[in-house]
């Protein structure tokens, strides 16, 4: 009897301890503040895009996690940011309802910011030929059909945000070209080299990099804090959008988008840097 | 309509104690133990309107650690864990979530022979796993955790050996917090008294 009592009592504790850890790591869900609408013609003769940002409601940094910070970052030689790779696994889920009674196509092209830089390839493309390749987004971009008064459904993964972040961080703070940047699957990188910086022959052929000696370690691989989404269907069509968040270090606010009204004080406060090389 | 269903459930307890008095103190056919008892159980939850639109029937298991206090009364504590796809308006979509409930309860019955009949009620804590209901207000921002009740019944069937028994149960459970969510908790278990 007593044999059969610790059997119970074990598996008893058991289905504590794995309903505790069951909670951990479980999707925390941000809806878009509102959805976007776009497609219509803008009086120019071109059709109007939607964009949306969507800033990841994130703790304040506690001191002891600063610290930590500041003693790695000594050692690696390298600032070591507070939203790492890894930290937070995020995906965005999506629909596109199109209003149109004939079939259209739209473009989703995700882009965002992390704690020291934020990408806007709108911004980079200014001066550039409109027949010359354009400043790739981050991730997207993809032709996508939708039928008539239809909706379709889809998502961006948690390993092509890992990517766009990663991608993000070698652009910004490693002067890897963007094309290279977003060509080349690097989600798996170990590190990246900061390159000299890019610059560009009389043709507008990007010139040979070399590395500086400055190496980012994947530790110190600055996490996406801010989604940015970018709408461009080719007639009026409505998106709508939502982060999800798996938070593995447990450093986002528990109260979500809610936290901006009700616990502003709370949430750490990132300012970016435009990239502008 | 409370007061009817209050009626209701005392009737039903009283059918249950009578049964319980006039069978207590027989020399049953089949002898059946009586103390510390655990239970293990395999069964679906589903809820009722209005919830049921946002959150589908999903698999659920229950475990429970209990006493016979006396032949018909005894005492309890449940953990029970389910899982359910949220059909919540899109975005998002084919996303599951968790509901984790653990409480103590009391149970009043009695048995004919190898057939037993309870009834049950208690309180608890119930915990959900993410906030994929918040798009339709079930949950508030930073509300996972609430309180929940329960109450329901069920019918036992003693196997000779006189440690197993199976079961087979149905609650009702109420989350008042979370939109007062209502749902039919069923299960098939398996019951061994020491």
């Amino acid at each position: 009897m007593r044999r059969s009592m610790a059997v119970t009592t074990t598996l008893f504790g058991t289905l504590l301890g794995t309903l505790a850890g069951a909670c951990t790591n479980d999707p925390l869900y941000i809806p878009g503040a509102m959805a976007l609408e776009a497609g219509m013609d803008d009086g120019a003769g071109g059709l109007i895009e939607a964009r949306s940002s969507l800033q990841l409601p994130i703790k304040t940094e506690t001191p002891l996690d600063a610290q930590t910070r500041g003693t790695r970052s000594g050692s690696l030689m390298v600032d070591v940011p507070y939203v790492k790779v890894g930290d937070l696994e995020v995906s965005v889920e999506w629909t596109i309802q199109n209003l149109d009674s004939t079939e259209g196509q739209a473009r989703i092209q995700l882009n965002g910011a992390n704690e020291f830089y934020d990408y806007d390839p709108a911004l980079l493309a200014a001066g550039i030929d409109e027949d010359d390749p354009q400043p790739p987004g981050l991730e997207g971009d993809v032709p996508l059909h939708v039928p008539p008064g239809g909706r379709i459904s889809g998502l961006f993964r948690e390993d092509q945000l890992r990517e766009a972040s990663i991608d993000l961080d070698g652009i910004t703070r490693g002067n890897v070209n963007p094309f290279r940047a977003t060509l080349t699957v690097d989600k798996n990188l170990t590190a990246f080299s900061e390159l000299t910086a890019l610059v560009y022959d009389e043709n507008g052929e990007p010139l040979p990099q070399e590395s500086t000696g400055v190496v980012y370690p994947r530790e110190a691989f600055a996490g996406i804090v801010r989604v940015d989404l970018v709408f461009k269907p080719d007639r009026p069509m409505v998106l709508e959008y939502v982060v999800r968040v798996r938070d593995v270090r447990g450093i986002m606010h528990e109260l979500l988008d809610a936290a901006v009204v009700e616990a502003p004080g709370e949430l750490h406060t990132f300012a970016p840097m435009t990239y502008a090389p | 309509m409370a007061a009817r269903m209050t009626a209701k459930m005392v009737r039903i307890a009283c059918i249950v104690l009578a049964l319980a008095a006039t069978t207590a103190g027989d020399a049953f056919a089949r002898p059946a133990s009586s103390g510390w008892y655990a239970e293990g159980g395999l069964g679906a939850v589903t809820f009722l309107p209005k919830a049921y639109k946002s959150a589908a029937p999903g698999p659920a298991m229950n475990l429970r650690i209990g006493r016979d206090l006396l032949p018909w009364f005894s005492v309890g504590v449940t953990l029970a864990a389910s899982s359910h796809e949220a059909t919540v308006p899109a975005p998002p979509e084919g996303e599951w979530f968790q509901l984790y409930r653990g409480g103590g309860d009391v149970r009043l019955g009695g048995r004919i022979d190898r057939i037993a009949l309870f009834i049950e009620g208690g309180a608890g804590l119930a915990m959900i796993s993410s906030n994929v209901l918040g798009k339709v207000m079930i949950t508030e921002p930073g509300e996972n955790i609430a309180l929940a009740f329960h109450a329901g019944g069920g019918l036992e069937y003693q196997l000779e050996n006189r440690h197993y028994a199976f079961g087979l149960a149905a609650d009702g459970f109420l989350i008042p917090q979370f939109d007062a969510l209502k749902a039919i908790d069923s299960r098939l278990y398996l019951r061994y008294t020491y």
